[in-house]
């Protein structure tokens, strides 16, 4: 480093020391927080290990214990000589743990200010085992109204993105997918805690109503009648005892109608959208408006009674809803980030580490782990039948012009049909088994094996072509030899592209085949009931199915970079 | 070499190529070829782009079949000699096959003629030393520079022993520092081997430099215009480049070609 850029590297270093400063600040202030608190705060009690505390307790005095955590507590109370262990123990246990946890934090953060102070190379890795562990805390720590804590927890992580930014140090793969999934962390809770704030709609005020109130109807038809007010907003049922509808309809009886010279309006456009819009409060639709007789042709819309001297009859109705409210355009609905639809992390995490059911005897993530490997099971299956026909179609294909114009476009048209439509007859043809499934996971992986093989194995060059015929090479050795390793890469991107696509068809395939063992069927259970409870469980079934995605890519990408890696550059 | 050098290594009368023929796009590659070169001639193939030399090499390798005419490879008709392996060729980009190692490049020809895997690594360690590659055996190809590619694919055309050895402008891709030194081993190659070479180039100073016959061919059709006897002495070298009878040569070539381009 040359004399010119040290100002600049200094000035780095101190403002990353200051990052980490106030990093440590809130680790100090989360882990006195969990000091002071009580075994029955709700920091430490609606925590993720709080409310498996409390599980674990339940299962120890269970009669038959089918989860290895609840033989963990059994053995625990066996040794106290308690018949089911007290909670509390587990409780203080956990607490002791997190405080420990945080401790260990505490140091690491410290040894990153020690470590960007002394220059250090090892100071990105060191900022990254901090950010993880910070970003664990998402999960433990209950969000509880009015404490903050959790946004403590995001400042604390941006400030560590900020930190990892100004570090010296290259930008590996680990860091980066650890920086992005922090951010994701980072934007999931902010934008729940900016929803939550503006009640999950983001709104454009509106011109709203004026009105005034009279105590009686009688009162108030009285001054509309006598032009003190120009409209009255009113039931329907109680204006049409007092006067004539508009238009008039000429065999209604109105002789015996208290006020001839007055109309309610029974046909007006009461949609006030704005283009598709929504805008809220909505119009009731019993309410009418009352207008003199010669202003009844001038109203059309309830937007012309904005802004005209509007009356109606005192009570809640004007004094506390409708009317009264402000009317308000309805820019953006936020209600896709409500604890429903988007739950915070930590619920997601305590899903985790809850039984599927009430009081069940074990934890969903062990439910959902065994789901995930029965699925990639059957995934797997599908990948090598599909993988295999895949191989074998695109080499005919590349040896044939006659198999590839014949049957290529048969090929692309099966990919056409959606695999909803497939599925169940092959369910019935094949009956409902894991084969079923393997099968609708391999229509959906031979696609991307076929069409690549095909463009992989024409990938040698004529001149390379020309070379083996020149050695009088026969078409299989040129084949095995040549066209085969020449298409390596290009199977290999189809096979990544496979690994993901036979658990998606796995997933779908396990519906109509009934098979209750896969992730197929947790899916479709904890979407069903769609409610506060489930759509956790639900978030935890998507997420164990992505992991289940991306353990096979990486599967696939490994035994890729074994078999491609030695000749391929930065593969 | 008895009975072998009193059989030309390529004959080649009367040889047309058509492609396309009786089509609207017609092209007549190449028209009447005649010529004969003998047993461990080194042969220059030299003319403008389109004159069809590297069309006349990939007749002789029978990658292409002529289209009227006798053109025979040591006595054979060129499919048989290719069947035979009477010939090993080099082209212009060095054709490696990059998930092959620099010693599994020189074997590949040997694999697919049934050679076993002892006699196959010998034999690709001597031509790698041949070609002053020695130590880059286990190296794949992308971590050695064009011209070090090259030299391999040499290595390999010449791994089997072929009789004939065809080169279609295989250092026109490289700088000239480079070229003249690949000129200088190629020499040295042929020397050694007494293998025949037919080698096509568009370099006047290398046509000259290299062969003892230069073949000077025209376009539109493609056809021999000369062949002129090239008499400097080998072994040739740095030297040879400045003697006035390389000038010589080289303005002799480059009139035939002037006169070839202007009817």
């Amino acid at each position: 480093m040359n004399q010119q850029n040290l100002p600049q590297a200094n000035l780095s270093k101190s403002l990353s020391i200051l990052l980490l400063l106030v990093v440590g600040g809130i680790l100090l202030f989360i882990t006195s927080q969990f000091w002071n608190a009580t075994l029955e705060d709700p920091l430490i009690l609606d925590s993720t290990t709080g409310e498996l505390a409390i599980w674990m307790s339940d299962q120890s005095g269970e009669e038959e214990i089918g989860s290895y955590l609840g033989g963990v507590a059994a053995d625990w109370a066996e040794s106290r000589g308690e018949e089911t262990l007290n909670p509390d123990v587990i409780l203080q246990f956990m607490q002791n743990g997190l405080l420990v946890s945080l401790a260990i934090l505490l140091i690491v953060n410290i040894a990153v200010i020690v470590s960007i102070a002394l220059q250090s190379g090892r100071t990105r890795t060191l900022m990254l085992v901090l950010l993880i562990g910070i970003d664990c805390l998402l999960f433990i720590i209950p969000i509880i109204e009015g404490n903050a804590i959790v946004m403590w927890i995001l400042l604390a992580i941006m400030l560590m993105l900020a930190g990892l930014f100004i570090a010296p140090g290259k930008v590996t793969r680990v860091i980066g997918f650890f920086v992005v999934l922090s951010f994701l962390f980072v934007v999931w809770e902010s934008s729940k805690a900016f929803a939550n704030a503006v009640d999950y709609k983001i709104l454009l005020p509106q011109t709203s109503w004026e009105y005034s109130s009279y105590p009686t109807i009688e009162e108030a038809l009285d001054a509309l009648n006598s032009g003190e007010i120009d409209a009255i907003a009113l039931d329907r049922n109680d204006l049409s005892d007092y006067m004539p509808e508009y238009p008039d309809d000429p065999e209604a009886d109105t002789a015996e109608l208290a006020y001839p010279d007055l109309r309610y309006l029974n046909d007006l456009d009461a949609t006030a959208n704005v283009l598709f819009f929504e805008i809220t409060p909505e119009f009731p639709g019993r309410l009418k408006f009352a207008v003199r007789a010669e202003d009844a042709a001038n109203a059309s819309s309830i937007r012309d009674f904005y802004d005209v001297s509007l009356a109606t009859v005192a009570g809640e109705f004007a004094e506390e809803r409708y009317l009264a409210v402000n009317r308000n355009l309805v820019l953006v609905d936020l209600k896709i980030l409500n604890d429903v639809n988007l739950p915070h992390l930590q619920t997601i995490a305590e899903a985790f580490m809850q039984p599927a059911r009430r009081n069940g005897s074990q934890l969903l993530i062990r439910i959902l782990a065994d789901a995930g490997w029965y699925t990639w099971g059957e995934a797997a299956a599908g990948f090598i039948i599909g993988a295999i026909l895949g191989l074998v179609l695109g080499t005919f294909f590349a040896h044939s012009h006659l198999l590839e114009r014949s049957l290529l476009p048969y090929v692309v048209a099966s990919q056409t049909v959606p695999i909803l439509a497939i599925a169940p007859m092959v369910v019935i043809w094949l009956g409902a088994s894991q084969l079923s499934v393997a099968v609708i996971a391999a229509y959906l992986t031979f696609f991307p094996v076929t069409i690549n093989t095909l463009r992989g194995l024409r990938a040698p060059s004529q001149s390379q072509l020309d070379l083996m015929q020149s050695y009088a090479a026969d078409t299989w050795t040129i084949l095995w030899k040549i066209r085969f390793p020449a298409a390596l890469p290009y199977i290999f991107t189809a096979l990544k592209v496979s690994a993901t696509a036979s658990v998606v068809g796995a997933i779908i395939g396990e519906l109509p085949s009934g098979i209750g063992d896969g992730l197929g069927r947790a899916i479709l259970d904890f979407s069903s009931d769609y409610s506060l409870i489930s759509t956790p469980k639900l978030w935890a079934s998507i997420i164990m199915a992505a992991m289940v995605g991306i353990f096979f890519f990486v599967a696939v990408s490994i035994v890729e970079r074994l078999i491609l890696g030695r000749y391929i550059r930065n593969l | 070499m008895s009975e072998a050098s009193e059989i030309p290594a390529i004959y080649a009368q009367g040889v047309n190529k058509i492609f396309n023929p009786k089509q609207e796009n017609e092209v007549v590659a190449l028209q009447n070829i005649n010529f004969e070169a003998q047993q461990g001639e080194f042969i220059s193939l030299i003319g403008p782009s389109g004159c069809g030399k590297s069309t006349l090499l990939r007749l002789i390798a029978n990658l292409i079949d002529p289209t009227s005419g006798i053109l025979q490879i040591n006595g054979k008709v060129p499919e048989q000699a290719r069947l035979d392996r009477d010939y090993g060729i080099v082209f212009q980009a060095a054709t490696l096959y990059e998930w092959r190692t620099v010693s599994k490049n020189v074997q590949l020809p040997l694999e697919v003629m049934g050679y076993s895997k002892q006699k196959r690594q010998r034999r690709a360690q001597e031509m790698l030393e041949m070609v002053e590659l020695g130590q880059f055996g286990n190296h794949y190809p992308w971590q050695l520079s064009g011209g070090m590619q090259q030299r391999v694919s040499i290595a390999r055309a010449l791994a089997f022993e072929p009789k004939l050895l065809l080169m279609d402008e295989p250092f026109g891709a490289l700088d000239e520092f480079t070229r003249e030194r690949m000129n200088m081993e190629l020499l040295r190659i042929w020397e050694t081997t007494h293998v025949t070479v037919v080698f096509v180039t568009h370099s006047i100073s290398e046509a000259v430099f290299m062969s003892n016959r230069i073949v000077v061919m025209s376009p539109r059709p493609g056809r021999i215009t000369e062949i002129i006897e090239n008499d400097i002495p080998y072994p040739r070298n740095n030297d040879t480049r400045e003697s006035p009878e390389f000038f010589q040569k080289v303005t002799e070539v480059r009139e035939l070609l002037r006169d070839a381009h202007e009817v």
